[in-house]
């Protein structure tokens, strides 16, 4: 069989490849040309595709850029550098920009990596993509966050309950590439769409599941506002929200816990013990996956809860972790894994076929190949089980990497 | 694959990748393994570097940290020599490789294709391209290796479960059935339930 991805890429595509690599691992051009012993103006002109780089070249710059050799050259894939965009997203001044260049490149990597294993297995992402709702110049941004919110659960026919999964059914019946990144605890979350690559998502891996849950949320509506407008959400960034963030803020509760399902369990539980208790805004945060915090300002917002009710419950120092030990709640049916399981299947399948090598395979998972062959392992197993290979639609086998979670 | 005559030894020398050593180093026994294969035995710069681990192999001690590989020893007693790529040829079959392998896989065909040397991998993708390659690189097996070491150095019955056993637990891996030696390996493992770390 024929490797779509064995061809040699041309100069131009190399050369942006090398220039996003070394801005990742923030590295002059000087200090670059330095390594090879070049002028400045040769890596100028590696870089924009004027001068073919050498391989002895090439073998330094990757070290220089820790950057695989594997990476920079294989063909495949390709897609506009993410940090340009992302960059742009932010202002001119923004202390973040420093930080953030390698998460930008990752993010891209991670992208690009599971179209490239796409194409390897011949097994695109379906992408049902709504069209664009836009915001701008509305009055009421709330009330069209809670229409958009609406029309989306209903196109992916998901009734009025909570949803469970929220990045399996946003990748599976929208399209979108959804991972957690471990990134710098002022980041909730970032989006970006690419011509190429279709619309991807980063939340934050630190930061609870019921967080993560809202920010893929939150990224979301960007998703379906702002598509061509990439996003980094960053905490108290903003003197005056715009429309857009105001949108996604809204949007988030209102597609995780909608109004009908909602105000329907919060009067089956009033009606039942008389009254809505501390224990039972817990129970029902866990059952729509979502903070208590979120859940408590979301009925307050319906109106089924007064004004304030979060402030008095906060005073009264609520510890969510022992309340939900002692109601014995279990985290909701989501994960703060960096891959999505189907990049694993897709991984594993190619491996199994041959199509990629093991280094290649752990690469892939981000995992040092000790770890990546107790993978290939449990994938065996189910295939063992299953008498067959698995479909990129099979999620059973475990692949979760347990991290640490912030409070 | 050899290109040895029949009945002829294959005195290539024989580079490593990445995959062979976590098997071989997992058995505990790699100095015997490597010595009983009677030819110059390299890994490449990239493989050296790797922070390979194997699992520590102790079924009652669940809280037991991975090993790390270390090759230094290996090195040191000269049982086990350190490949650096070299030349433009060498550099250009690299960069040439990586386009359909990892690094540490490429450089190894690198300089086994440059060299005339074969290169020790059980890696599916790997065999294929290096078999593609002008001239085509030999390839050997763990299996192989185990195989030469327990016919040339006569490891006992219990040492070879012992080794089996260990790459299999500590290494997590284990021929597969389209591995030509993958009958006698099996015959030779031990039937007991081992539990991975």
């Amino acid at each position: 069989m024929a490797d779509p991805t064995s061809r040699e890429i041309e100069s131009s595509e190399l050369g942006a490849r090398l220039q996003a690599a070394r801005k990742a691992a923030r590295i002059k051009q000087e200090d670059a040309a330095l390594a090879i012993n070049v002028a400045r103006t040769t890596i100028t002109a590696i870089e924009k595709g004027d001068r073919r780089v050498q391989a002895s070249e090439l073998v330094v710059l990757a070290q220089l850029y820790g950057k695989s050799l594997n990476e920079l050259v294989r063909a495949g894939v390709s897609s506009k550098p993410f940090a340009v965009q992302l960059r742009a997203s932010l202002p001119a001044n923004s202390p973040a920009l420093e930080t953030l260049e390698a998460y930008f490149a990752e993010f891209q990597s991670l992208a690009q990596d599971y179209a490239q294993l796409e194409l390897l297995c011949k097994s695109p992402l379906p992408m049902r993509y709504p069209a664009e709702r836009s915001v701008t110049g509305r009055v009421d941004v709330e009330e069209l966050a809670e229409d958009v919110a609406n029309t989306e659960r209903d196109r992916l026919g998901l009734g009025d309950g909570p949803i469970h999964r929220l990045r399996d059914v946003l990748e599976r019946e929208v399209g979108l590439r959804i991972f957690c990144m471990e990134l710098p605890s002022n980041i909730s979350g970032m989006f970006i769409f690419d011509g190429e690559l279709g619309g991807c998502i980063a939340a934050n891996a630190k930061h609870t599941i019921e967080r993560i849950r809202n920010s893929v949320a939150h990224e979301y509506a960007h998703f379906l506002t702002s598509r061509l407008h990439p996003s980094i959400d960053e905490h108290s960034r903003y003197q005056r929200v715009p429309e857009q963030e105001r949108f996604a803020h809204a949007f988030a509760p209102a597609f995780l816990m909608p109004p009908m399902g909602l105000r329907r369990r919060f009067n089956q539980i009033k009606d039942a013990s008389g009254a809505f208790k501390i224990s039972d805004l817990v129970s029902l945060a866990d059952y729509y996956g979502t903070s208590i915090e979120s859940l408590t300002r979301r009925l307050e917002s319906l109106k089924l809860l007064k004004r304030g009710t979060w402030e008095s419950v906060s005073i009264k120092g609520l510890r969510v972790s022992e309340a939900r030990d002692y109601l014995q709640l279990h985290a909701p049916s989501d994960s703060n894994d960096l891959l999505p399981p189907r990049f694993t299947v897709l991984a594993s399948n190619a491996f199994e076929e041959g199509q990629i090598t093991e280094g290649q395979f752990a690469r892939f998972i981000r995992r040092d190949v000790f770890e990546a062959r107790r993978i290939h392992q449990a994938y065996r197993a189910e295939i063992a089980r299953s008498g067959r290979m698995l479909s990129d639609t099979e999620v059973g086998y475990s692949t979760s990497n347990t991290r640490e979670i912030e409070g | 694959m050899s290109d040895a005559a029949p009945g002829e030894e294959d005195r290539r020398p024989l580079i490593l990748d990445a995959c062979v050593v976590l098997n071989l180093f997992a058995t505990r026994r790699m100095d015997e393994i490597l010595h009983a294969q009677g030819v110059e035995v390299l890994v490449a710069e990239r493989v050296r570097k790797e922070s390979l681990k194997v699992g520590h192999g102790r079924a009652d001690d669940v809280s037991a940290e991975p090993e790390l590989v270390n090759l230094a020893p290996f090195i040191e007693s000269g049982i086990l020599q350190f490949a650096r790529l070299n030349g433009n040829a060498e550099f250009t079959a690299f960069v040439r490789l990586a386009r359909d392998l990892d690094d540490g896989e490429a450089e190894c065909g690198a300089i086994a294709m440059c060299r005339g040397w074969r290169v020790a991998t059980d890696d599916k993708k790997a065999r294929r391209v290096f078999a593609g390659l002008t001239p085509a690189v030999g390839c050997v097996r763990t299996s192989e290796m185990i195989r030469v070491w327990v016919e040339r150095a006569g490891a006992a019955a219990d040492v070879v479960r012992d080794a089996l056993r260990d790459i299999r637990v500590r290494a997590r891996f284990e021929p597969p059935p389209t591995d030509p030696l993958w009958q006698w390996w099996m015959k030779l493992r031990p039937l007991v339930n081992e539990t991975a770390d």
